[in-house]
């Protein structure tokens, strides 16, 4: 009896602790909302709005006419999405050569990878300048593309992930069925990462989606823009509207959900099909 | 072509099975990791030879470029004061955003799987949305909030009787303010990270653990975390490069005054693109990069330490 | 062995086919007007006329309408205006010409990055070479001195807008405090920043309201009226010695009581604003869009003067024709067109940049500028005013960095830190940052 009371108590303190967390998570998202559907001064307001307004529509009109709107979003879907799917396919593949496979400098090689992630990004911008403009890719997507379809974030995470989650059995397994090792990645070690591709493809997915200091070097032509650049033409060196950009920024973040939903649901996939296995 | 004629000689057809296991894996090594390092090849190693060749020079950005040795390095270490505060405001924010946030995300990642969780795809989502918005959104929702005078936080802060908090214009009050951006952002993506890790740890471990009376607390110690170990060396490698590469939340809140929210990239990014010093801006990065390694070495090192014992 | 060697690679390769199949289609997709554009800037098509000219702008710079116009009357000619944010515009602009490639037709720059960009003016056109010396007497005096070199043998861009300053103040707060309401007693009671500051005190006393928002404003008003500010004539650094930049500083610092400390253009601002917890606000036109937006509420209590000691400047540009761009005469003569008088008042009407063309200052659409928000029914004739008062400041390419020091060194006077102290070491880092 006593020990169903307090399991009962601490499921309870368990939701308390999550719904807070999941609260102070959602609340800034939730305030942009505010914000982006009242008129702008109401981010001055002292104690601040909390309810939305009514205005949301019209803050969201203001948007559509100033920037294409839907133009930047297709481009934002075919950079993330071409990113996405070529990082899952490398970073993976490399993961498993770093994790499973010997080869000669393998240690090096990794360590190498690590070192690269550590280069502050702000100074390569002037020389991949350069290259890109050398390639003839200004205001071209393959400019946001090509440099990023195969990260050393990618590479390091898979080859962690593999390295926790793939035995050395499964690998051997596969050896001896006469497997190669091409088959033995593509066969038995991607349908048992899942969840880690799935966690990868979010990443990749939603950190190309939001990026802007790399795009805003390259794509300056409107057809171009993604989605990040064209919201930013929308603050006025004089006035900023933060009520029209706040909605152009809520309605710019609904399609990563929905991405994170579609992923969420492989990740969940993953879960049950590892129970399976147990 | 070279490597057929190199195979060739290797006269059985069929020796030990375990040498062609040895070719083929070292084969398939090089190529499956090839990728990565060809691009880096077009993309990473220029930027970097040329950074190392600027840090050399005195170079107005748009004019002329002069060698000056070793001078952009020795000014770094004798003349100047803001970047070693930058510096120190950069460690300073690193860890009071880090630590607590990948202890919290831990925790929640370990809440997050428990098999008798109602509702985990809604909490998933909902913790994972701070990563998702852009951050110059969340710029604008916390500058408001961490407003001196005007501010939500002091507001409630000051129904508590707690004296307003000047959040710009002292060093505790920046170093939280941004920590508590970045903590925002980042917690959902550790736990994110850590709960496919615990995807992987079976049931059964669980299961029999609590037969033999473990708490849940001890569960997570001795199960959770041995298990999790490259799932968390991934996770605090990259907290301190990202940590240490802040950029855009101190940027978009304001340095202040003092200085006490510039940190090294941003001032790395303002020597280079509005002071114009090309050169010694890549010095700083020069540094930055080894500072980085130092720092990564360190931690890596301490977590199998503590992993270990 | 080999034969599972070959379906690897070509795995590989079918998957980078993949990634660069869908690469080419998304930059095929938006890069076929790109690809056409290259093609116009090639020698062959200029020759038949056919000019595309790229322009960089970030938003508010109200040339969409005029560029459509100019297109019309100048067939073979197309504008491709290509906005950015406006820090984006110069780190693009800046990305371009330190690589060597990649620069548009024509670019605005701001007044703050100008002197930055006229120290390396062998990146832009000068457009003394295509007969600039002749629009000379179109443009404010100031304005067009800020565009050229030391010299005066080098132009780097042609005058957009300016920013003159006056002063806002609320005449409800001014009232209580006993004071007088009416502008030209208002400016005449603060004829000097002494006396202004005086009348703070005598306004924070009576209404425990503040005068301004920070004294880092105010400094800079102060600052931006003398000649000499950091640098003398000759390029040398006099910013510990210059008598300006003493003024500002010794009279932002005596005000430390009578301000409020938030920064322009942020929430604080507003909210404080909305709150009428300062009581004047000093502004260029453009600004006047900021307190109506911000404070709806304070309608009709507003009334606008002129500054102690005369105007000021905020903000205003120039188009420059960068180098690398192919169509330097088709660019000028754009530039040329739509920065004339007649063009500056028309952006002015449509969207409010205030010109930088004395001749329009008379228009009826200048003179009868009126705001009943701000009470005064003669906003642009003040404002008009204002511009003409502005005297030209002696920059040089470090202006604005130490400018900024200065700026935060009074933020942490305000903050508690010693005056003396702060001003040593804002000197010095200013030293510091100008030796490299």
């Amino acid at each position: 009896m006593k020990e169903v009371g307090e399991k009962k108590l601490s499921k309870i303190v368990l939701y308390f602790f999550l719904i807070v967390s999941a609260l102070l998570s959602v609340f800034p998202f939730y305030w942009m909302y505010v914000i982006g559907s009242n008129s702008t001064n109401a981010i001055n307001k002292f104690p601040p709005a909390v309810i939305p307004g009514t205005s949301f529509a019209d803050n969201a009109a203001k948007v559509f006419e100033r920037i294409d709107f839907f133009g930047a979003l297709l481009n934002s879907f075919i950079i993330s999405g071409a990113v996405t799917l070529s990082v899952l396919f490398f970073c993976s593949l490399a993961g498993f050569a770093f994790s499973k496979l010997q080869f000669k400098g393998r240690d090096g090689l990794f360590i190498f990878l690590l070192a690269t992630m550590m280069i502050p990004p702000q100074l390569g911008l002037i020389p991949n300048f350069m290259i890109i403009s050398e390639l003839g890719w200004l205001d071209d997507l393959r400019a946001v593309i090509v440099p990023a379809m195969v990260t050393a974030f990618g590479v390091f995470w898979m080859r962690q992930y593999i390295s926790s989650s793939v035995p050395f059995e499964l690998i051997e397994a596969a050896r001896i069925d006469g497997c190669s090792n091409f088959r033995t990645y593509w066969n038995i070690v991607l349908p048992a990462v899942r969840p880690g591709l799935a966690t990868l493809g979010i990443f990749t997915f939603m950190g190309t989606w939001n990026d802007f200091l790399w795009p805003l070097v390259v794509l300056k032509d409107r057809s171009v823009h993604t989605i990040q650049i064209a919201l930013r033409t929308l603050n006025d060196v004089y006035y900023t509207d933060y009520s029209m950009i706040l909605s152009g920024t809520f309605m710019a973040t609904l399609p990563i959900l929905v991405v994170f939903l579609i992923f969420n649901r492989q990740f969940i996939a993953g879960i049950t099909e590892g129970a399976v296995k147990d | 072509m070279a490597s057929d004629q190199t195979i060739q000689p290797a006269q059985p057809k069929r020796p030990k099975k375990r040498y062609s296991q040895k070719v083929n894996d070292r084969r398939s090594g090089y190529l499956f990791v090839s990728p990565f390092f060809i691009l880096f090849g077009i993309f990473g190693v220029f930027p970097l030879l040329f950074t190392a060749y600027l840090s050399f020079h005195r170079w107005n950005i748009l004019g002329t470029r002069e060698f000056v040795g070793f001078q952009n390095y020795s000014l770094l270490f004798t003349d100047d004061p803001l970047f070693w505060k930058a510096l120190g405001n950069t460690i300073s924010i690193w860890l009071i955003s880090t630590i607590p946030q990948l202890i919290a995300a831990l925790i929640i990642a370990f809440l997050l799987n428990q098999a008798f969780l109602k509702g985990k795809a809604i909490f998933r989502l909902g913790i994972f949305m701070p990563n998702v918005t852009s951050v110059v959104a969340v710029a604008i929702v916390f500058s408001a909030m961490f407003g001196t005078q005007y501010g939500i936080i002091n507001y409630v802060l000051s129904l508590f009787g707690i004296d307003p908090i000047h959040w710009r214009g002292s060093y505790f009050g920046t170093h939280v303010a941004i920590s508590t951006m970045v903590m925002w952002r980042w917690v959902g993506y550790n736990s994110i990270i850590y709960l496919a890790g615990l995807q992987s740890i079976s049931k059964d471990l669980y299961e029999a653990a609590t037969i033999d009376g473990a708490n849940k607390i001890q569960q997570l110690i001795s199960i959770t975390i041995p298990l999790l170990k490259p799932i968390i060396i991934f996770t605090v490698l990259q907290s301190t490069i990202g940590g240490l590469q802040i950029f855009a939340e101190p940027m978009l809140f304001g340095v202040g005054g003092n200085y006490q929210g510039l940190t090294v990239t941003l001032y790395l990014y303002e020597e280079a693109f509005t002071r114009f010093s090309f050169g010694y801006a890549a010095a700083i990065a020069w540094l930055l990069f080894f500072i980085i390694i130092l720092f990564s070495l360190v931690n890596v090192f301490l977590t199998k330490k503590i992993k270990s014992t | 062995m080999n034969k599972s060697f070959a379906k690897k690679i070509g795995l590989t390769f079918a998957g980078l086919g993949l990634a660069f199949g869908l690469a080419a289609c998304g930059g095929d997709d938006d890069g076929d007007t790109t690809d056409g554009d290259t093609a116009d800037d090639g020698g062959d098509d200029a020759a038949a006329g056919e000019v595309e000219l790229t322009l960089w702008a970030w938003p508010g710079f109200g040339l969409q309408d005029l560029a459509s116009e100019y297109e019309e009357n100048n067939p073979g000619i197309t504008i491709n205006i290509q906005e950015a944010d406006y820090g984006d515009v110069h780190q693009n602009l800046i990305t371009a010409l330190a690589a060597g490639s990649g620069a548009p037709d024509i670019s605005a720059v701001d007044e703050g990055y100008l002197d930055r960009m006229k120290e390396n003016s062998q990146h832009f056109y000068n457009l003394y070479d295509f007969g600039a010396a002749d629009l000379q007497d179109n443009y404010l005096d100031w304005k067009w001195q800020q565009a050229n070199n030391v010299e005066g043998d080098f132009m780097i861009g042609i005058p957009t807008d300016v920013g003159p300053m006056v002063m806002a103040y609320r005449m409800d707060l001014f009232e209580e405090a006993g004071l007088p309401t009416d502008p030209d007693e208002v400016a005449e009671l603060m004829s000097t920043w002494e006396d202004y500051i005086e009348v703070g005190k005598q306004l924070n006393d009576a209404t425990g309201v503040k005068m301004f928002n920070t004294i880092s404003d105010l400094y800079l008003a102060i600052l931006e009226q003398g000649e000499i500010q950091y640098f003398d004539e000759d390029g040398n650094f006099v910013g510990d010695v210059s008598e300006q930049n003493k003024k500002a500083w010794d009279l932002a610092v005596s005000a430390k009581d009578i301000s409020m400390n938030i920064n322009r253009h942020t929430t604080e601002w507003g909210a404080a604003l909305a709150a009428g917890d300062f009581a004047t606000v000093f502004l260029p036109p453009w600004m006047l869009q900021n307190i109506k937006n911000d404070a709806p509420d304070t309608a009709g209590q507003w009334n606008i003067t002129f500054m102690p000691e005369g105007s000021g400047n905020f903000g205003g540009s120039f188009l420059t024709l960068p180098k690398q761009g192919e169509n330097a005469e088709a660019a000028y003569d754009f530039i040329t067109w739509v920065m004339a008088p007649e063009q500056q008042l028309q952006i002015f009407e449509n969207s409010g940049p205030f010109p930088s063309t004395p001749a329009v200052y008379d228009e009826p659409s200048i003179q009868e500028l009126s705001d009943e928000f701000f009470t005064r029914p003669d906003l642009g004739a003040i404002y008009a005013e204002a511009a003409e008062q502005i005297v030209a400041g002696i920059k040089g390419p470090m202006h604005d960095p130490i400018s900024q020091l200065m700026q935060d060194a009074l933020g942490t006077v305000e903050d508690g830190t010693d005056p003396d102290q702060a001003w040593e070491s804002a000197v010095d880092e200013a030293k510091r940052q100008i030796a490299r």
